[in-house]
């Protein structure tokens, strides 16, 4: 993300790095980090540590924000999440190895007498380096991912010998290391504890306990039985809540720079909506900054759209928990450790804290953790046990005072059986409907929405657009690639990834990252299992710096948002209405085709772009309505 | 030569290197430049043109303002229609240029006639050249404020604007709110004028806009 030294700075709710950090970081937790500071610093203690949080609670930015400082930052650093490939035990011990090689390299170690098994790997060169590139290639290519899967596979098929191999290693790697030596390993929290993959993991987790290692977990991580948990002589396990109202609004500040007054009456709003999770909070801010425009809706109107969008790209279609642990938590305000460690199917606390249904908001007490429904999904649970919550009563509030009653919203007041509805009904019938089913937008309408990140190589936002009709795919496509185009030349791939037996997708997609274009269009198409499906949950964060859109047929998208937990919060889920005619004016496109044509300077240029994409458009348009070309 | 004549004939001339693009293809380069430079002078977080068949449509929703105007192809004939943007869309009032039909003090005839923009040259410096700018763009001598709603956010609207590219460039500055990034653009405009009034150059828009 390009910063804006006094103006705005507003992503998807990525985890912040380098620059961004520095300038729109808020300390939230001081003791928290300072715990973990003393940890790293304690030269006598070589357990592990465990930091977790719920999805979007900026345990990431947090640790990266202690990690910028030079001896606080980790010798050993393990990707589970980028750097994995089949999910399967020797995928990850395969990284661990690699890691653990390369830092030998750096020290120079003297490793002969371990007798590294250089043949297992057919090298061409026997050296740490071969071994190294084989299992984490530096390159993208299909030979280097071939090698790969390849040697990752001879890793599962020998895996306790590499098992004990990456020990020996480890114990070396530790032995001549300076003090301040540890292990930083992610993307864990990518794992639910529930998963196939995470049991895979199992054993390089239990090897990494071996060491002063720093797990990035998830809040439910933290809560398994000491007894089967894999994360072994663990010296704390430390818990990132929820940060208070204030801080949120001084995130939401922070990103608004100089124009944060211009919206000083909205942010306690979304704070409170944010149920105190930043991702959350920033994305409801994106939505509410892109609705800025539009004069035909009310403040009242684009803080509730704000609000129902956000609550899609979360929830649409996702696994719900059972009404009654909702009940429970919203009667009680808490949560018992002892209902999260249950084992069990997917109505479980634990499913509804890994979702971020519920969330934690402060440090547990007799075994017990104070939790809050997500104010998003409130709506949804429509009983009337769920009392009038503090954030309802805001946002009606605030209707009132900017002039507007809640039923000057243009819903329907009416049900079925002709019954007038109150203002709040209204209001929460609007935002708990996308979670059920999200509302069909025409394309201008997504344009409007996804603009700032389109039309900007500055931001890089990844849209996932579920579609009915496969007919207007290839005009919809043109007509977003023109639009990306209005300003700075930004070229395009568009590729079909099937999912399915005797595919794989992630390598597909790899393949094409590996190009040098400014947007990835992907259009995924076949019947992906749901083993593909997970593996691109968790492999979420490669996709962070890529502008990216997908394409998604339908029907087949309520499966896939069920698996991608993770991979959603950092995608925009819009649902691409039929009718193309409706929202695009032929003349309009005309009129643009021949402003632009004019200031044409070359064929690699944005107008260029435009104009080519435009033309396929009003092609489109045209056949349409049978007209001639 | 008086300090004020100078300064009238480099107010002129900066107008004439810098704003006054002649054929239509010229102005319709000059204003699609226009609005591509204000997401990232403003510092928001899109870009806020709009183009409707043959108007453009500006939005600053940032700072509750929003802006229109028609393809500019004469100079002595347009308007510029000024609105608050909040719950909804009002108009707060047209800047309207008839200069074709009514008469208005003819300085560039004058300053024509007598001819002495060599000798005004002779005196040209950075001091000369900001007293302008300040006048045409940064603080024009005469004119209206609206409020912003950033506490520290000056917005002066120039009252005796004519020439339309001006008008759209004073806003341009006018609206953004950072002092520090106004004081940085002011010095960028001084260095860029003075050097282009030395040389007689004219200045493209991509220049002009950073």
């Amino acid at each position: 993300m390009k910063l804006n030294k006094f103006g705005i700075n507003i992503d998807s709710g990525l985890p912040l790095y380098a620059e961004g950090i520095e300038k729109l970081y808020e300390p939230c937790f001081p003791e928290l980090s300072k715990e973990i500071e003393n940890w790293i610093k304690d030269s006598l203690s070589s357990k592990p540590l465990l930091v977790g949080g719920q999805i979007g609670s900026g345990k990431t930015t947090l640790l990266y924000q202690l990690f910028r400082q030079k001896d606080l930052s980790p010798k050993i650093k393990i990707e589970f999440d980028k750097e994995s490939l089949n999910l399967d035990e020797g995928d990850f011990l395969s990284i661990i190895l690699a890691r653990f090689l390369e830092k030998i390299d750096r020290l120079q170690l003297d490793i002969n007498s371990l007798e590294l098994p250089y043949d297992y790997f057919n090298l061409k060169e026997k050296n740490i380096k071969g071994i190294i590139e084989v299992l984490i290639p530096s390159q993208f290519s299909i030979e280097t991912f071939e090698n790969k899967k390849k040697a990752r596979k001879v890793v599962s098929e020998h895996s306790e010998y590499f098992k004990n191999l990456i020990i020996k290693l480890g114990k070396l790697i530790q032995e001549k290391s300076k003090n301040s030596f540890f292990i930083f390993a992610a993307g864990i929290d990518k794992f639910n504890t529930k998963s196939s993959a995470f049991f895979e993991l199992k054993s390089s987790l239990d090897i990494l306990s071996n060491f002063k290692t720093v797990f990035e977990v998830n809040a439910v991580h933290l809560f398994l039985p000491d007894a089967t948990t894999p994360f072994k002589n663990v010296v704390k396990k430390l818990l990132i809540t929820t940060p208070s109202n204030n801080q949120i609004i001084n995130i939401l500040k922070k990103r608004m720079g100089i124009y944060s007054q211009s919206v000083e009456n909205e942010l306690e709003l979304i704070s409170k909506w944010s149920g105190g999770n930043p991702r959350q909070a920033i994305r409801i801010l994106s939505y509410f900054l892109s609705l800025q425009k539009k004069t035909t809706l009310t403040k009242t109107e684009k803080l509730a759209k704000s609000i129902k969008k956000t609550s899609e790209d979360f929830f649409a279609f996702a696994n719900k928990p059972n009404l009654e642990l909702i009940k429970a938590v919203e009667r009680d305000k808490k949560i018992e450790s002892s209902l999260i460690n249950l084992p069990g199917d997917k109505d479980t606390a634990q499913e509804a804290l890994y979702g971020n249904w519920i969330f934690i908001t402060d440090g547990s007490q007799n075994n017990s953790w104070p939790a809050i429904i997500n104010p998003l999904v409130k709506s949804y649970f429509k009983e009337r046990t769920i009392t009038e919550s503090p954030e309802k009563i805001l946002l009606t509030k605030y209707a009132e005072t900017h002039g507007i009653s809640a039923s000057g919203l243009t819903f329907t007041t009416l049900d079925e059986e002709g019954v007038e509805k109150s203002p709040s009904e209204i209001l929460f019938e609007f935002l708990s409907s996308g979670i059920e089913e999200p509302y069909p937008l025409k394309i201008v309408e997504i344009l409007d929405l996804i603009a700032a990140s389109l039309l900007s190589k500055d931001r890089k936002d990844r849209i996932l657009i579920a579609y009915k009709d496969k007919k207007i795919l290839e005009a919809a496509r043109a007509y977003i690639f023109a639009k990306a185009n209005t300003y700075e030349y930004q070229r395009y791939e568009h590729r079909i990834i099937t999912g399915g037996e005797n595919q794989n997708p992630l390598h597909q997609i790899e393949e094409i990252l590996a190009t040098d274009t400014d947007i990835f269009s992907l259009d995924l198409e076949g019947d992906w299992s749901d083993v593909q499906l997970d593996i691109l949950n968790k492999h979420r964060d490669i996709f962070i710096n890529y502008q990216m859109i997908w394409w998604v047929p339908y029907e087949k998208n309520k499966k896939y948002l069920k698996h991608w937990i993770q991979l959603r919060e950092l995608f925009e889920f819009y649902l691409l209405e039929d009718e193309m005619l409706g929202s695009l004016s032929k003349e309009n496109i005309e009129g643009d085709i021949s402003f632009l044509e004019d200031l044409i300077e070359s064929e690699n240029s944005a107008e260029s772009e435009t104009v080519k994409n435009l033309k396929i458009v009003l092609e489109f348009l045209k056949k349409e309505r049978g007209e001639n070309g | 030569m008086d300090n004020n004549i100078v300064q009238a004939y480099f107010w002129n001339e900066i107008i004439r290197l810098g704003f006054s693009p002649t054929s239509d293809k010229e102005k319709k380069v000059w204003l699609y430049l226009y609005g591509k430079s204000l997401k990232e002078f403003w510092e928001i977080e899109e870009y806020p043109t709009k183009n409707e068949s043959n108007s453009i449509i500006i939005f600053h929703s940032n700072i509750n303002l929003q802006y229109k105007f028609n393809h500019i192809s004469n100079v002595d004939n347009y308007e510029i229609e000024l609105y608050y943007l909040s719950d909804s869309l009002e108009l707060m009032w047209t800047h309207d240029v008839d200069s074709h039909s009514y008469f208005s003090f003819p300085e560039n005839s004058l300053l024509n006639k007598y001819n002495k923009l060599r000798r005004a040259k002779r005196s040209l410096s950075i001091h000369h050249i900001e007293k302008v700018l300040n006048g045409l763009i940064i603080h024009p001598a005469i004119h209206q404020h609206i409020q912003s709603p950033i506490d520290e956010h000056e917005i002066r609207i120039g009252g005796g604007i004519y020439n339309p590219f001006v008008y759209l460039f004073h806003l341009r500055f006018q609206l953004c709110p950072s002092n520090e990034k106004r004081n940085e653009e002011k010095r960028r405009l001084v260095k860029l004028f003075e050097e282009a009034i030395k040389n007689d150059r004219n200045i493209p828009p991509n220049e002009l806009f950073g």
